[in-house]
């Protein structure tokens, strides 16, 4: 995918940073993405199967949804000025949405502690279904600018990269 | 009036000020939920700092034949936001599996910086599978669950299966029938009667039994006084009169325990 030419908005009325520096741009964003979507929800969940308490969630699967998110939001970021963007925008939200969805299907923690007897049970299903928002406003909005992309082509690039 | 330097910025389209305030939105979204569940983590600890534990507990006998297991459960909650739905199950088992009690104490609700005594009184039956209560001692499997609702969004439930004590009022009864014999010219005979109160409570009242052959009228019937604290023996003889001609081998000694305003009848004790 190419960034489209110069008939669009008058130049000097924006800056589209060259290919090079939006994967840098999205190299950098990768580091916190991974720490937060993987790394340490993985380190959690290893230290609880290694502790004897049972998973609400294979780590397999932590693993896949975080790799595909993450590579979802580096995409949509280097491909921003492209009419890629929304398509991105909205696969990514749609991948969150069936990744908490996964979540939502066994939303009970269970923690049996051991020689006590004692099971204590955590339901945060309702949490899941609040935080389902978050994805949904974001599907809503790369709709839009799937829309705004397909009516006016380039319109949004003096506002997404000022000079 | 504005300066020939400084250009006004031009105003984005509709469309794409409408996608920019949901992505805004939907990152507002995100910070506040996450804000918020690190809040009710932090207050749950508060909670459990608050030590919330089960009061004395006392055990008495009552008229409808069982025993009132009493006691209250506290619990603090000094954060921001409140405990709903708050409720215990218990489900007790005697040695042989066997279902004793299956009650529940609440709901109740308590409000943020709010405390609360829920009461319990779990009534034991001392008759069918409950009566061997009476005179063995013995390890009860007791279940119990917790449930709530914090914070509006998390429910929890906690739920602890322990084996307890059970000291009976009545424990080892054994009651043993003499031979008979002729007393100031009245046919008696001697009956002794001995336990152990393992029980927390005092047994006070009348022990009244009747010895039964194994066919026709009683034997011989009594009672004897009791007032044995929690924790001591009773070992008793007492000559009662005895019918003529009766033999009570092979039958058995039927006991009933009257206390105040109540009376719990005792396991029979076959006489060999």
């Amino acid at each position: 995918m190419s960034v489209p030419g110069p008939s669009g908005p008058p130049p000097g009325t924006y800056q589209i940073p060259s290919l090079g520096w939006r994967i840098l741009g999205g190299a950098l964003r990768l580091i916190p993405l991974v720490i937060v979507l993987i790394g340490v929800p993985v380190a959690i969940l290893s230290y609880l199967a290694s502790q004897g308490v049972s998973l609400p969630l294979p780590i397999a699967t932590v693993e896949f949804a975080g790799i595909v998110i993450t590579a979802l939001v580096v995409a949509r970021y280097v491909w921003k000025p492209t009419a890629a963007y929304g398509p991105l925008a909205i696969a990514t939200a749609a991948a969150t949405i069936v990744y908490l969805y996964l979540i939502l299907l066994d939303a009970t923690y269970r923690l049996t502690i051991p020689n006590y007897g004692v099971t204590i049970t955590l339901g945060y299903s309702t949490l899941i279904l609040l935080l389902l928002i978050v994805p949904a406003l974001a599907l809503a909005a790369g709709a839009l600018t799937l829309i705004e992309d397909a009516t006016a082509p380039r319109e949004r690039w003096p506002f997404d990269f000022p000079p | 009036m504005a300066s020939p330097i400084y250009r006004k910025p031009p105003t984005p389209p509709g469309i794409y000020r409408a996608a920019r305030a949901l992505r805004r939105l939907s990152a507002i979204a995100f910070v506040v939920l996450i804000l918020f569940v690190a809040l009710v983590g932090y207050s749950a600890v508060q909670i459990i700092h608050s030590q919330p534990h089960l009061g004395t507990t006392t055990s008495t006998v009552e008229p409808n034949q069982t025993v009132d297991v009493a006691t209250q459960f506290s619990l603090t909650n000094p954060t921001y936001f409140s405990i709903q739905h708050f409720a215990l199950h218990f489900l007790i088992l005697n040695a042989s599996n066997v279902p004793l009690l299956d009650a529940r104490a609440g709901p109740v609700s308590i409000a943020a910086g709010g405390a609360s005594n829920l009461p319990i009184n779990l009534y034991v039956p001392l008759t069918a599978a409950g009566e061997s209560l009476l005179t063995e001692d013995q390890y009860l499997d007791w279940n119990v669950w917790g449930n709530a609702s914090y914070a509006y969004l998390f429910t929890v439930s906690i739920g602890e299966a322990t084996e307890r004590a059970w000291g009976a009022p009545f424990d080892d009864l054994q009651v043993s029938v003499g031979a008979p014999a002729l007393v100031n010219g009245q046919l008696e005979v001697p009956v002794t009667i001995s336990f152990s109160n393992d029980a927390t409570f005092a047994v006070d009242g009348s022990l009244n039994y009747q010895v039964v052959p194994p066919s026709g009228p009683d034997c011989s019937q009594g009672s004897f006084g009791l007032n044995v604290p929690s924790g001591t023996g009773f070992d008793e003889t007492q000559d009662a009169a005895y019918a003529t001609g009766c033999n009570p081998a092979g039958g058995q000694v039927d006991s009933e325990y009257v206390g105040n305003g109540f009376s719990v009848s005792l396991p029979s004790e076959p006489i060999p």
